[in-house]
């Protein structure tokens, strides 16, 4: 069974761009344009790896859906998907001068990778496949 | 919707206190009392009046400092001084701490009226103001974010679109052609981007802010790092670089994070525009009151008539040696102004065919703090960022 990644960002072009670098590998993409459809589609579908943008619906919704998905607790509807690997894709660093490179991976950030756009497509292909091995 | 204006009356009489209140009150204000300085500066932090009556001569607090103290609780409360002596000397001296005007003792209900109908119209005026700038401070900060990204975000899908098609192992074979095409658009959309990136950067430089980071720091362990970071491109151009300071250099005061872009930005010039086997020297020294730092090229040097402008936005210096090198004509003009919101000062000397030398002049930690205080001052008064490159003096301007 091919591995599953489910992309969330409401840039529909980086959608399709990287929909397009993971089936090349023949991965299978689901994606989602917003934090709140992205929390819907991580309980319909259970993806292998989610591949996450900051500023959707408001500037910090990828932030508080990386929180919510990582500090599920037992008993709540998220739990069961709170481990899945969590790669963050942003410009949000150029906007607000934030190092996110630095906070990644701290329980600040829960992600377990970060990458700035525009991504090289060989090297979030390669980060890609070493998060899902 | 007409505003309520507020009036705090203190005066240590308790028949002015009252008479004043009924008469205000009367014309529709919430006026509130007190009997002295500290009981009217309890009471000014708590309601923030519009305006306050004081009078200068009172037991405890004199009236003179209470002005004083006023301001820092609101910079924009209007304050009218009752004088008992009626002496134009302490008036003037009132008006000089900050007072609007100054009312002698006695007066009439009528005069009252009068002089606090004109200080809240000044007060309405003071407060619009502030709104307005407010405002603006606002909208620019916006501004500069929403162009962030709305101009970011569309470069940015395209060269990823570029990326994917250029990536034949994803997208599938091309034509030799049409893989020269596509790379040059790519290119293109490259140097659109460090354009837009450098716009955004300039706009993003602010006095202020570069106040708000400043600390003291040594320069040389900065320098080294610039250094160290632009070692690829330099070994990548066969350009040597190389670092001189004596030991003991006194700290520098200012904002490392823009600062180290400064250096890095002239030295990569440097490598970039020098000849094959060159060198770059990045020396470290006093000069003047001031801690200089030179970066020396043996490159090809900047044509005269172009030395007065290459520090201007979008000015590139033409020629052979420049036409196939991709710059956005902000760099230099970029290092300018964040070394100007330093106090300090940016020089070129060059002789064409062997090549330049830049010096930063930067202040040293102490001087500069004092500095800095006194810059605040000037700039209340509306002073701006001056941004002539021969009215600067480096730390030696009280700016």
């Amino acid at each position: 069974m091919n591995k599953k990644i489910l992309i969330i960002d409401d840039d529909e072009d980086f959608v399709a761009i990287t929909k397009t670098i993971f089936e090349s590998k023949s991965f299978q993409c689901v994606s989602a344009y917003s934090a709140k459809e992205g929390l819907q589609k991580i309980k319909e579908e259970n993806p292998d790896l989610i591949i996450v943008d900051v500023m959707m619906e408001d500037m910090t919704a990828g932030f508080r859906l990386v929180n919510t998905l990582r500090t599920a607790e037992e008993g709540s509807e998220y739990n069961v998907y709170s481990k899945i690997p969590l790669l963050m894709v942003t410009v949000f660093e150029d906007v607000t001068k934030i190092d996110i490179q630095k906070k990644a991976g701290t329980t600040l950030l829960p992600v377990d990778e970060f990458m700035r756009k525009p991504v090289k497509p060989r090297e979030l292909l390669t980060k890609a496949e070493k998060m899902l091995a | 919707m007409k505003k309520e204006f507020k009036i705090l009356i203190i005066d240590d009489e308790a028949a002015i206190r009252d008479s004043c209140s009924q008469v205000l009150s009367k014309e529709g204000y919430f006026t509130e009392t007190a009997e002295d300085g500290s009981v009217g500066l309890e009471k000014a932090k708590e309601t923030k009046p519009d305006l306050v009556l004081v009078d200068l001569k009172m037991p405890g607090i004199s009236g003179m400092e209470v002005l004083e103290s006023l301001k820092d609780i609101d910079p924009d409360i209007v304050s009218i001084v009752i004088t008992g002596y009626a002496t134009i000397e302490s008036a003037v001296e009132a008006m000089k701490l900050g007072a609007y005007d100054y009312i002698p003792k006695p007066f009439t209900p009528d005069e009252l009226r009068l002089i606090t109908r004109r200080g809240l119209e000044k007060r309405r005026l003071l407060l619009e103001t502030s709104a307005l700038r407010q405002e603006k401070k606002q909208m620019e900060e916006n501004f500069i974010s929403l162009v962030t990204h709305e101009l970011r975000s569309p470069l940015i899908a395209v060269k990823q679109y570029f990326d994917v098609i250029l990536d034949e192992e994803i997208s599938g074979k091309l034509k030799e052609k049409q893989k020269e095409m596509l790379s040059r658009a790519s290119e293109r959309i490259d140097g659109l981007m460090k354009l837009v990136n450098d716009w955004l950067q300039m706009m993003g430089i602010r006095e202020e802010e570069v106040a708000k980071r400043a600390q003291a720091f040594d320069l040389k362990p900065l320098l080294k790092e610039a250094i160290e970071l632009l070692k690829p491109l330099a070994d990548k151009s066969d350009v040597a670089l190389q670092l001189k300071s004596l030991d003991d250099i006194p700290r520098a005061y200012g904002d490392k994070i823009t600062l180290k872009h400064v250096f890095m930005n002239i030295i990569s010039n440097g490598i970039t525009y020098n000849r094959k086997e060159g060198k770059v020297t990045v020396s470290l020294k006093e000069e003047g009151g001031l801690l200089a730092v030179d970066i020396a090229d043996t490159g090809m040097g900047i044509p005269e008539e172009s030395l007065p402008l290459i520090f201007d936005q979008f000015y590139r210096v033409r020629g052979k040696g420049t036409r196939k090198l991709i710059g956005t004509g902000l760099g230099l003009s970029i290092a300018r102004k964040i070394v100007e919101a330093h106090k300090g000062q940016i020089k070129v000397h060059s002789t064409l065919g062997k090549g330049s030398t830049f010096t930063v002049l930067l202040p040293k930690a102490q001087q500069s703090r004092k500095q800095n205080k006194s810059a605040k001052k000037v700039h209340k008064k509306g002073a701006g960022l001056n941004f002539n490159p021969t009215s600067i003096k480096g730390g030696q301007r009280n700016e």
